[in-house]
């Protein structure tokens, strides 16, 4: 009875550990590219900083003191996604200046507040940057679609997906008898090292 | 060739579990900062006389505040403020370290902030970058770049073992499976790079 319930245990724990795999293996090379980034600065995965688009039109507005109100009522005129981040906000020699921003592309907008005359120019960050910002996308951007939003389940599902599959790989390979000697051995130094490591970097520095 | 394999993506996640676990749980810890409370530290803030602090603040700056104040941790570049002053900031585990250095270079306040145990978790996910902190820090940033490497032998050995198990004998999901998530990551990067 144990050894047929152990028997399905370990093949429930392969299933989900090798299909998982093959469903998180895109995030998982995205982590591993994106962490050696942030150590190495790669040139392909930083920003574009090509401005390739840039359009006039009028743009009907109503007056008011508040900046956001004002930058956000422009990025749904332009139905744009993204944030409207107040620091990119102001007012100078009657021009309106403000940004739109996402992790794929940048708009620079420059509104003539007795015209109505919008000016908007377009950078795209390119597809390393974007690749990158996939591991930070951890949360919906405001007015995208349902693809791009999805991303941060996705994201949360790989996370706890990692978590399952280093425990449980441990656990189905300690089921064989050959090498279990030598893997336990190789984890439990490799583990506490790693733990004792940590622990005084936190203590000591 | 199937042996080696499955042997390099067993042993070379055995050796890097421990940084790879620390590094997704403390991802999710960040991902839901809302469950674990940002937490308060505790701050203190002290004045003191510089004697022969070098001119040139780099990385003879930096040692001479650790050395002297007895500040741990791994530093950043100085940053040169408008108004001539200047500021060092030293992270560690736990602990940070903010020094704002006056203009006349005479004096200089250090501000210690002993953090909440969410961003001893936040410090430990976000170190990146070799230098700094010495040998102990780079070891550090050494290890997390071997977490990344990991990830990407695990993935590609784990497909390459799931080609050699399953797929000779023909495995539909599996293959639908992979497809579908390449072209759902793709999907997101192209949908971000219109948008």
């Amino acid at each position: 009875m144990a050894t047929g319930m152990n028997t399905r245990l370990k093949n429930w724990l392969l299933t989900i550990h090798l299909y998982g795999g093959l469903i998180f293996f895109p995030y998982l090379v995205i982590f591993g590219l994106s962490g050696l980034h942030l150590n190495h600065d790669f040139a392909v995965f930083q920003e574009q900083q090509i401005w390739e688009t840039q359009e006039t039109q009028h743009f009907t507005f109503t007056h008011t003191e508040d900046k956001q109100i004002l930058a956000d009522s422009i990025k749904h005129a332009l139905g744009l996604i993204g944030w409207a981040p107040w620091w990119d906000q102001y007012e100078k020699d009657g021009i309106f200046y403000n940004s739109v921003i996402h992790f794929g592309a940048e708009y620079r907008m420059e509104l003539t507040l007795a015209t109505g005359k919008l000016q908007w120019r377009r950078r795209s960050k390119g597809w390393g940057h974007v690749l990158h910002s996939l591991h930070f996308l951890g949360e919906g951007i405001p007015q995208a679609s349902l693809l791009i939003n999805s991303w941060q389940y996705y994201q949360h599902a790989s996370v706890l997906y990692v978590i399952f599959a280093v425990l449980s790989g441990l656990w189905l390979f300690l089921r064989r008898k050959t090498e279990r000697v030598l893997g336990l051995w190789v984890a439990g130094i490799a583990f506490s090292a790693s733990l004792f490591y940590m622990l005084y970097l936190y203590l000591i520095g | 060739m199937y042996t080696l394999i499955r042997k390099v993506h067993v042993y070379s996640g055995f050796s890097i579990a421990g940084f790879l676990l620390m590094y997704f749980l403390t991802g999710f810890m960040l991902t839901h900062h809302q469950w674990f409370g940002e937490g308060e530290g505790k701050e203190e803030e002290k004045t003191v006389q510089l004697e022969a602090l070098p001119e040139v603040l780099g990385k003879e700056g930096i040692s001479y505040f650790r050395e002297t104040f007895y500040l741990k941790g791994k530093a950043e570049r100085p940053q040169y403020r408008d108004n001539g002053e200047v500021m060092l900031e030293y992270q560690k585990p736990g602990t940070r370290y903010e020094v704002l250095i006056a203009p006349d270079r005479q004096t200089a306040k250090i501000h210690t902030f002993h953090e909440s145990a969410y961003d001893v978790g936040v410090v430990l996910h976000r170190m990146h970058g070799y230098g700094g902190g010495g040998l102990l820090y780079d070891v550090y940033i050494f290890m997390m770049d071997l977490s990344s490497l990991s990830l990407i032998l695990f993935a590609v050995t784990g497909v390459f073992l799931w080609l050699k198990l399953k797929l000779s004998k023909g495995d539909p999901l599996g293959i639908a499976l992979l497809v579908l998530s390449i072209g759902y990551t793709i999907g997101v990067m192209y949908a971000l790079l219109l948008a």
